[in-house]
């Protein structure tokens, strides 16, 4: 009676084991991808400059969502507008003594003396599926506007971040996209630290200042 | 007597036989590293000062893998300070993401020439950067195995065998004198088996693992070798006693 229980107990184990793997299989295989990212990217070590800008996040920009639905990306849903504001939020409060959220370009307030737009051009990925290669990636494009104080456009910065993730066992493409997203968010904060303030137009409305 | 004598003789056959089954399938996978060191300048780590092991990322299609970084600087923890990778690439944000690190100790007087850097630096105590850069690769196969599963059960069958080839270069920074202080480099060669009957037996070479401690073995001697750290406290070869050299 005992030896029958326990083959009864084993085949129950091995059978839910065996269920549990299936499960893990199909979720490895899932194809749909619905995120949130939730990015964290370090405090840049950069000089502060002495100066009060106002920050203008378009509603696109601030509520960014990619979505694609295709037989190869069924029901991609991916927003990031969060997480880009908070990252142009820490990146800018590194960069400037003052950071006032502004609701156009334009408000009146003569304490800003320049306003920064971001925008997102373009998003972009690849799956080791579609490449053929052992990692996930993610490209961001970004056109970063400097208007004046009187909001008129002085210059268009553009930039374009990138970020891989290696591709692991049972991962999905939901947990690849993740990683190399938040990637791509760290490099487009490393680009900007450094090569917004490279740019001519914005050297030469620092200098006036 | 005799029969307990006849019972043992049998069981310490076995294991004599399982002792050398193991002994030969563990000498079967074996694995070889040569190490070259090329020393530019003596180097001491002063009692205040430290070492950071860094990954040379590039947009290729490898990169040093983050467990070798780390295995490597775990390994040299104790002998030297070691300041974890990730906490020092997230302190210094952004100078040393992939694309905005030095890529030759030129650039690094260059960065340093920012003084918000030049000061996070001085205050971490960072004495040394060492950059790692290679990767491990299988670089053959043979064999075969094939495994089958039933209601009533499985297994495999068959003989797998694979080499694997682990490259790695670090190099040495002086952060304080801005000049390459050496090269080091680790070339590990491995033949792994997996031979199985019902159940795969896999004996590895463990080619990543060896060329890690090797490196990391080399660095320590680089760093802690007393006629060196000699030489670099005092460059002229002055004595305690001589004020001028």
């Amino acid at each position: 009676m005992t030896a029958v229980r326990d083959r009864q107990v084993t085949r129950a184990c091995l059978s839910r084991i065996a269920t549990l793997l299936l499960l893990g299989l199909l979720g490895a295989c899932s194809r749909s991808v619905g995120l949130k990212i939730t990015a964290v990217v370090p405090p840049p070590l950069i000089e502060r400059h002495p100066v009060t800008i106002g920050v203008y996040y378009r509603d696109d920009f601030r509520n960014h969502v990619f979505v694609e639905n295709s037989e190869d990306r069924p029901n991609w849903q991916i927003e990031t507008g969060s997480s880009q504001v908070a990252l142009f939020n820490q990146l800018l409060s590194a960069a400037f003594e003052q950071v006032l959220p502004m609701q156009h370009v334009y408000d009146g307030r003569t304490i800003v003396k320049g306003v920064i737009a971001p925008k997102i051009e373009e998003m972009q990925f690849a799956t080791p599926r579609e490449t053929l290669q052992d990692f996930y990636e993610a490209w961001l494009k970004y056109t970063i506007d400097l208007y004046d104080d009187q909001g008129a456009l002085l210059t268009s910065w553009q930039t374009t971040a990138y970020g891989r993730s290696p591709d692991t066992l049972m991962s999905t493409d939901q947990v690849g996209i993740d990683a190399a997203l938040k990637v791509a968010l760290r490099d487009a904060g490393a680009k900007f630290s450094i090569g917004f303030f490279r740019d001519p137009g914005v050297r030469q409305w620092l200098t006036k200042q | 007597m005799v029969d307990e004598t006849m019972t043992r003789t049998p069981r310490s056959l076995k294991h004599v036989t399982r002792l050398a089954a193991t002994v030969l399938l563990l000498g079967g996978c074996h694995s070889r590293t040569i190490i070259d060191e090329h020393r530019v300048t003596p180097t001491f780590v002063g009692a205040n000062e430290s070492i950071v092991v860094l990954g040379r990322k590039t947009n290729s299609q490898y990169e040093p893998e983050r467990d070798f970084i780390n295995c490597v600087g775990q390994s040299l923890t104790g002998k030297v300070r070691v300041i974890p990778q990730q906490e020092f690439v997230d302190t210094m944000y952004p100078w040393f993401e992939a694309m905005t690190a030095p890529t030759n100790v030129a650039q690094l007087g260059a960065l340093l020439a920012n003084e918000v850097v030049a000061a996070r630096i001085e205050s971490y105590g960072v004495r040394y950067i060492v950059w790692l850069d290679g990767n491990t690769e299988t670089v053959s196969k043979m064999g075969s195995m094939s495994c089958v599963v039933g209601p009533g059960g499985g297994g495999c069958f068959g003989f797998a065998q694979w080499d694997d080839e682990a490259n790695y270069e670090a190099s040495i920074w002086d952060f304080k004198d801005r000049t390459l202080s050496g090269k080091i480099s680790a070339e590990t060669k491995g033949t792994s088996y997996m031979p199985a009957v019902i159940v795969p037996v896999p004996l590895l070479a463990r080619v990543k693992s060896n060329a890690c401690h090797s490196l990391a073995n080399q660095l320590t001697s680089f760093f802690t070798d007393d006629s060196q750290t000699a030489l670099a406290q005092n460059p002229a070869g002055c004595t305690a006693n001589v004020t001028t050299c």
